[in-house]
């Protein structure tokens, strides 16, 4: 009878027992930060080469932003008379950016086997520096919320939305930033033209080129192809707006303006008061560089290196 | 052992004489109703909007609509659901949905009409907009057209100052009303008495927390968010229905108003004037001061939700 009894009791005391809360995934936020690829040398890069002898170097590449990369190209810069590359210096690539099945982005490593044809005879030991440069296209694609109130008179005071200043301080998931955008509704008629002063910057730690001088920054070229502009688009509610100026130069540590507006739309009263989503691309070409500090050493009495 | 015994038989019997006892039919009551600060009261059923959507699910807002007043709200008032992008949210009929008939609360009816209305949305695909979210603040808007019936006893004294003996049943002062089921309310009434002369102050106050405006269909036109806008003339007006003493109507002595028959309320208050001329000799005498407000109504509710594109 007992033992029926703390049977008993021991199911009842189950019925008490907290389960676990049920998780809900949260969805990865993709459009942010200011980052797209990412490189750095692998710990497993032969920084130390005796003379003569041949050195493996490592690059560990990630696309953190939010584009993919395609048909990128890096190449490595060494001192030609010092280092001869065994393998392929310059090539193409591509790496998947971020996305909601892949919220890490691509992940790839790049090498490159140097060879050393030595040094001059009166060094004991040779410093050189080894550059990756990974040269690419990408696009900021920034997405905000703005709010478009023909009322500007304020006859209907309950709106669920008042046209302000937006800031974007997280970035898109690229390193040229959409930083904030300023919406003015500029009366025209019955109606108003929604104009938009949109900000831009570049957070990343690279340098931005034209778009169609992305491969030539990597492969040696020259020109105006290699000045820092982006092409801007930029579309309300489908309808692609026009935005001047454009293309926009773009610096780091600056922030740049251009305005975007389109003549021909016109919102008036039947409209209402509303939320809409202003998309805005940013095209441009982009050039990581990285350094790596090499050190050649010649071993007492070693003779030079055979041609 | 006995005795116990018998108390307990007492006690068995008494309770199946109290058992037993017939039950008296109930009467209803009728019940003071025409008080509250309320006429449409609306709100948004839970979940609906749900909090977070997805871009290929369909977008259901339902509102529970409660007609607080005491008047009826229904045809030709209506709600609009607007603060979105129709491009993003589409099917959601932009000249409103009416509010079904919803009587108002009276005597014998102690809550009013209760219903529902409810929305559509069809939502377009996020994902080429290349945007990880899409908060709008959904906006639902009430305009509805509502009557505030007030009625109060005053003390009418033709010959305020004439010397006598006679003992008055009354002496004309200030009479508080409160609230009459209504979002627009008549305060109190001041009366002030001169011989032959009674000159009545009544105060109004809009106390619904939401917009006055003209009463009419024109007006109710401009109270939708996808209108023009109710301009300066139509904002805070309401109309005087009928003011009447004994079933005298002395509209036509009310002031100010404008040829419409329209007052202006100033920071949601406002002050009416009105004059009744007694029969001279009258001795003082109570009697019910009834005034009729007619306007249209504008509240506004908010509900923000999240739509995320599903790839």
């Amino acid at each position: 009878m007992k033992k029926i009894v703390v049977l008993f009791l021991f199911l009842v005391a189950c019925q008490f027992a907290q389960l676990p809360a049920k998780k809900i995934p949260e969805a990865i936020p993709i459009y942010t930060g200011t980052s797209a690829l990412e490189a750095s040398f692998n710990p497993a890069t032969m920084s130390n080469m005796i003379m003569c002898q041949q050195s493996d170097i490592y690059v560990d590449v990630k696309n953190t932003g939010a584009q993919d990369i395609k048909d990128g190209t890096y190449s490595f810069i060494t001192e030609d008379q010092y280092l001869t590359p065994v393998t392929e210096r310059q090539k193409k690539f591509s790496l998947e950016g971020k996305s909601q099945f892949n919220p890490k982005g691509g992940f790839d490593q790049i090498h490159l086997r140097v060879k050393n044809l030595g040094i001059l005879p009166q060094f004991e030991t040779y410093n050189p520096e080894i550059i990756f440069q990974a040269c690419y296209k990408y696009t900021t694609s920034a997405a905000a919320q703005v709010c478009v109130d023909p009322d500007v008179a304020n006859l209907n005071p309950r709106k669920a939305c008042r046209p302000e200043p937006v800031l974007l301080p997280n970035g898109q998931g690229a390193p040229v930033a959409v930083t904030k955008i300023e919406p003015y509704m500029v009366p025209e008629g019955d109606g108003v033209t929604p104009v938009f002063a949109i900000y831009v910057q570049n957070l990343g730690f690279g340098a931005v080129v034209r778009p169609e001088g992305a491969e030539a920054a990597c492969t040696g070229g020259t020109g105006l192809q290699l000045l820092s502009y982006a092409n801007v688009h930029a579309f309300l509610q489908n309808k692609e707006l026009v935005c001047d100026p454009n293309p926009v130069k773009i610096e780091s540590t600056q922030e740049r303006r251009f305005i975007c507006q389109r003549k021909e739309m016109l919102y008036g009263p039947s409209a209402g008061t509303f939320s809409a989503v202003l998309t805005i691309q940013l095209e441009y070409g982009y050039v990581n560089s990285l350094a790596l500090p090499l050190t050649i050493t010649r071993l007492p009495g070693q003779a030079p290196c055979p041609t | 052992m006995k005795l116990m015994k018998k108390s307990v038989l007492v006690l068995l019997f008494l309770l199946l004489l109290i058992g037993c006892a017939t039950r008296k039919a109930q009467q209803p009551q009728p019940v003071d109703f025409r008080t509250g600060t309320q006429g449409l009261y609306m709100s948004f059923v839970p979940n609906l909007p749900p909090p977070k959507l997805y871009d290929r699910e369909q977008l259901n807002v339902m509102l529970q609509v409660e007609n607080k007043g005491t008047e009826t709200v229904g045809p030709g008032d209506v709600i609009y659901l607007s603060g979105f992008d129709t491009s993003i949210i589409t099917n959601i009929p932009l000249q409103g949905v009416d509010i079904p008939t919803l009587d108002g609360r009276g005597p014998f009816l102690p809550r009013g009409g209760v219903d529902t209305v409810s929305f559509k949305g069809i939502l377009q695909p996020l994902s080429s907009r290349r945007i990880d979210k899409y908060q709008p603040t959904i906006l639902a808007t009430a305009c509805y057209h509502y009557e505030t019936i007030a009625s109060a006893q005053v003390c009418i004294d033709p010959n305020p100052f004439a010397p006598t003996s006679i003992q008055k049943v009354c002496t004309p002062s200030t009479v508080s009303t409160g609230s009459q089921g209504a979002p627009i309310a008549i305060t109190s009434v001041e009366v002030e008495a001169a011989p032959q002369k009674t000159r009545f102050k009544i105060n109004i106050q809009n106390v619904g927390g939401g917009d006055v405006f003209r009463a009419g269909a024109d007006a109710l036109r401009k109270c939708s968010p996808y209108s023009g806008g109710l301009g300066f003339d139509d904002i805070d007006f309401v109309r005087i229905g009928e003011v009447s003493i004994s079933n005298i109507k002395i509209t036509p002595s009310c002031r100010p108003k404008d040829n419409s028959g329209h007052f202006r309320l100033v920071n949601g208050q406002a002050s009416l004037f009105c004059e009744y001329e007694a029969p001279p000799g009258q001795s003082p005498f109570l009697t019910p001061l009834n005034i009729v407000l007619q306007y249209g109504y504008r509240q506004s509710i908010v509900r923000q939700i999240e739509i995320r594109p599903v790839s």
